[in-house]
């Protein structure tokens, strides 16, 4: 049995179809899945069609869940430059998360969006399809030593920005609870009950929820995906963006086919569009 | 008792004498009866007697043996008499003796003999008897309380060990159930056990974990650093401190009757090994009896040796757990390493497949294109071969030139004017003019796009452009024929207007020519339009030519004329072929309605498709003079 054939039997007995992500990728992520119970592909397949509390926990182990708070932290820093500072005239701005994983990237947002000053005015919703990381962020538990480190290095880029940002710094008693002793870093309570996290499967398209978005995160979430399924996400995102709404990827992922001329370019992010025009 | 017994006995033997006397008769009879000779006689019974005279003696045996008897009963009985008296004698003396010895064995060692008995053998025995029992009574005393506290020490080992070995997870418990054991089974008053702590930071200290009816002021001493006080000193000479001048308020046993200060301390260090793991302290009322000293030195040594195995196992166990949260946490890293893996992993095959695109688009506008990138001051960058082709230049000589080499003198400006709005970040699109190696001039359609940075910065200037010269050298080609052929049409329609104008004036003399004829003339056209209409034909009609020209020539005749004349009919009617080169009589309609002869003469021209025929009419009534 190949992989293609056990993904299209996963399609075919479970919600999930990972029939269209890349196939290095899923073949890695497959094998680490039968190395890690001792598997044949055979075994895997009749497990699958069998038992669906093991089909959620192995959708949790396949997918790829890395995050960091701040992460890249260059990004953000424009982030808050570029993009909030333009929304924030707004009465109201929506954000979305799409892929939130364990939650750090929902809170560096929320915390930024408290610095601002701009965080009632705020609706974030984030969405991930792995039930086990949702979970844990909506707990916005992590281990202290694991997380100071990237928060700590956006904290410098602050510093060292301070002249041209509208953020100066970002006081840690403030927006966490920090326990050392139990290598514990918890973020504040008020941030706990503002996201919305629901359980989400981008592959299936229809989002649960009615609202047209201001920004959307999906950051290191389509490199998994081939050609042909990122477009309709894209599609997707184009869809529920208003106007002028704005769209950030991964440091190293861009648009395809059509969605190329659909958006434009702000420094490192991406502005919808309604027509193909030319900006000069 | 003897009385009785004496006539008892001699009664016995008197009736026994008689009884046998008699049973001996009776034996004789019958066996006299019996004999052959009586038999055969058939006597009676006194015949029995005097056949045999025997029998008289016989019969007087009982009373013989009865006295016989009697007598000799008396005799036993003067006998028995004395040696009952012996007896007694005998028994007053045993009973002495008995109750000596039972004496002895109540354990009255001290009670004497009666002295008369001194003397004699038994008197000796008995006396030796006594010293011999009063020495083991005193050793066996001696021994059963040493069998007891061994007793007492080897059972409480045994229990002790039970204990050990039941409480062997918890410092805490164990060291309670060590002083609890301890404290009741010696049955004194209070007791604690300090154990050894060493802090990380390598101070040694006791600590005290359980304790029994400690009062509340020693319990909050609950450390001791090693070398204070007697328990440091205990736990550094490693020997058992026995205190029996027991300071005032060094403690105190509580109870709910009230406080008192302990008669004796006693201090065991836990040792096992010669390590030191704690120390024991016990207080009494009571002092403590060397074997109880042993026997707590003995359960301190196995206390010592299973707290230190209860540490080994804690410190074990933190260890399994410890490793156990470090493999947790390795897997978990493990997982976090392997997903940032994957994810980098899945970037890389990303970019790679962008890469794989832009490589496609970069060759599809190598191939087709003439590329070029330069710097924002027009210094160039790189070209590609399109870019040499058309220029008509090798890449060394290019290579660091500034776009300026290709431009002509007059159009520099031009130059300036784009880097500038290419500074400002403005695309440029558009044809120019330029000057490749030879000096010719090429056109191009041209794109400059700056390259911007993450930062903002422009790093250089891509520029895209098609050779359009071709296009620009027939779009001239176009522009100078089409110019040329104004010319040309121009010098046409002059010709054209000039015969034009000849034709007209020709037109005009030959209508003059014709105006000035005697005869009507009158031209009409495929139609029967009329055309022309000179005076003659005014006079003859009487029509002014306004009046006719443009009309159908119908209006000159007689609807009768039309029908039945034939010439006049193929004359009037269009597209009939009309009868020419003849004279023919017709009569035509004048103004006034009158009809008057005349004589036609038609003839026709045509031009192309365009007939015209003239009509020469005659008025047949030729005045002869």
């Amino acid at each position: 049995m190949t992989y293609k054939e056990y993904l299209l039997e996963l399609k075919k007995y479970s919600p999930y179809d990972f029939s269209e992500y890349s196939d290095n990728s899923i073949q890695r992520r497959l094998q680490k899945v039968l190395d890690e119970y001792k598997m044949t592909l055979e075994e895997l397949r009749e497990r699958t069609i069998n038992d669906n509390l093991f089909v959620e926990q192995l959708v949790n182990d396949i997918t790829v869940n890395t995050t960091d708070f701040f992460r890249d932290a260059d990004i953000w820093l424009e982030y808050v430059e570029t993009v909030l500072n333009k929304l924030s005239a707004r009465q109201q701005i929506k954000i979305w998360h799409a892929g939130s994983s364990t939650g750090k990237e929902v809170y560096s947002n929320l915390i930024l969006l408290d610095e601002l000053g701009i965080l009632k005015k705020t609706q974030v919703f984030a969405t991930d399809i792995n039930q086990q990381v949702l979970k844990e962020a909506t707990q916005g538990t992590y281990r202290y030593s694991n997380n100071i480190k990237s928060i700590e290095t956006y904290i410098k880029i602050l510093e060292a920005n301070k002249d041209n940002s509208s953020i100066k710094s970002i006081n840690l008693e403030k927006h966490f609870n920090i326990n050392i002793a139990n290598d514990q870093l918890k973020v504040n309570n008020k941030y706990l009950s503002l996201p919305i996290f629901k359980k989400h499967d981008l592959v299936q398209g229809a989002i649960p929820f009615e609202e047209k978005f201001d920004i959307i995160f999906c950051r290191n979430v389509l490199i998994y995906f081939n050609t042909s399924l990122q477009t309709r996400i894209l599609k997707i995102f184009h869809d529920h963006l208003n106007t002028s709404g704005v769209l950030i990827l991964g440091n190293h992922e861009g648009l395809t086919g059509f969605f190329k001329t659909r958006f434009n370019r702000l420094g490192s992010f991406f502005v919808k569009s309604n027509s193909f025009h030319f900006k000069y | 008792m003897k009385r009785i017994k004496t006539r008892q006995i001699t009664n016995k033997y008197t009736v026994r004498g008689v009884f046998f006397g008699i049973v001996f008769l009776a034996l004789s009879v019958l066996i006299t009866s019996n004999s052959y000779l009586f038999v055969s006689q058939k006597g009676t019974f006194n015949d029995l007697f005097k056949m045999y005279p025997g029998l008289w003696l016989a019969a007087v045996m009982p009373i013989a043996f009865g006295i016989i008897g009697y007598y000799l009963a008396k005799g036993f009985v003067k006998i028995i008499k004395k040696q009952q008296q012996l007896l007694n004698k005998e028994a007053q003396r045993s009973q002495i003796v008995f109750d000596f010895i039972e004496n002895l064995r109540q354990g009255n060692l001290e009670t004497a003999i009666p002295i008369e008995q001194e003397t004699d053998k038994l008197g000796q025995s008995l006396y030796r008897l006594k010293d011999f029992l009063i020495k083991n009574k005193l050793e066996e005393e001696q021994r059963r309380i040493e069998e007891e506290q061994r007793n007492w020490v080897t059972q409480g080992l045994a229990q002790f060990s039970e204990i050990l070995r039941n409480s062997s997870d918890n410092l805490e418990n164990l060291s309670y159930n060590i002083i609890h054991y301890l404290v009741n089974y010696s049955k004194i008053n209070q007791g604690g056990v300090y154990l050894l702590n060493t802090k990380i930071s390598g101070d040694k200290y006791f600590e005290l974990k359980a304790c029994i009816a400690f009062d509340r002021k020693k319990f909050t001493d609950k450390t001791i650093l090693w070398g204070e006080g007697l328990i440091g000193r205990c736990a550094l000479e490693k020997q058992t401190i026995y205190l029996t001048d027991v300071p005032n308020d060094y403690i105190t046993i509580t109870s709910g009757l009230g406080e008192a200060n302990p008669r004796a301390i006693l201090m065991v260090p836990l040792k096992v090994n010669e390590e030191i793991h704690g120390v024991i302290e016990l207080a009494s009322f009571n002092l403590f009896q060397p074997y109880e000293i042993a026997f707590v030195e003995k359960t301190a040594e196995s206390s010592a040796s299973t707290i230190s195995n209860v540490k080994i196992n804690i410190q074990t166990s933190n260890l399994l757990k410890e490793t156990q949260i470090q493999a947790e946490k390795m897997s978990q890293q493990e997982e976090e390493l392997r997903q940032n893996l994957e994810e980098m992993q899945a970037t890389q095959e990303e970019s790679e497949r962008t890469a794989i695109e832009m490589k496609g688009i970069i060759e599809a506008i190598d191939h087709a294109a003439i590329n070029c990138e330069f710097e924002t001051d027009g210094t160039l960058i790189s070209v590609n071969k399109n870019f040499l082709k058309t220029f008509k230049y090798n890449l060394e000589e290019i290579e660091g030139q500034n776009l300026r080499i290709f431009f002509f003198k007059n159009d520099l400006p031009e130059l300036d004017k784009i880097l500038a709005d290419l500074k400002n970040g403005h695309n440029f699109k558009g044809r120019v003019r330029r000057r490749n190696k030879t000096g010719e001039e090429i056109y191009l359609l041209s794109t400059y796009t700056p390259v911007i940075d993450n930062e903002g910065e422009i790093i250089k200037i891509l520029s895209l452009e098609n050779d359009v010269t071709d296009q620009v050298k027939m779009e001239e080609e176009l522009k100078r024929s089409k110019e040329e052929l104004g010319i040309l049409l121009e010098e046409a329609r002059n010709e054209v207007k000039e015969q034009f104008r000849e034709m007209e004036s020709v037109k005009i003399r030959n209508e003059k020519t014709l105006e000035g004829a005697l005869d009507a003339i009158i031209t009409t056209d495929k139609e029967g339009t009329v055309q022309f209409f000179n005076i003659a034909a005014e006079k003859l009609w009487g029509y002014d030519r306004q009046e006719v020209l443009g009309n159908n020539v119908s209006m000159l005749f007689s609807a009768d004329t039309i029908i039945n004349d034939e010439f006049v009919r193929t004359f009037v009617t269009a597209d009939e072929k009309k009868v020419v080169g003849e004279r023919r009589e017709a009569p035509i309609k004048n103004k006034y309605g009158d009809e008057i002869p005349v004589l036609f003469l038609l003839s026709e021209a045509q031009v192309g498709l365009e007939h015209s025929f003239t009509a020469f009419i005659q008025n047949v009534e030729v005045e002869l003079f």
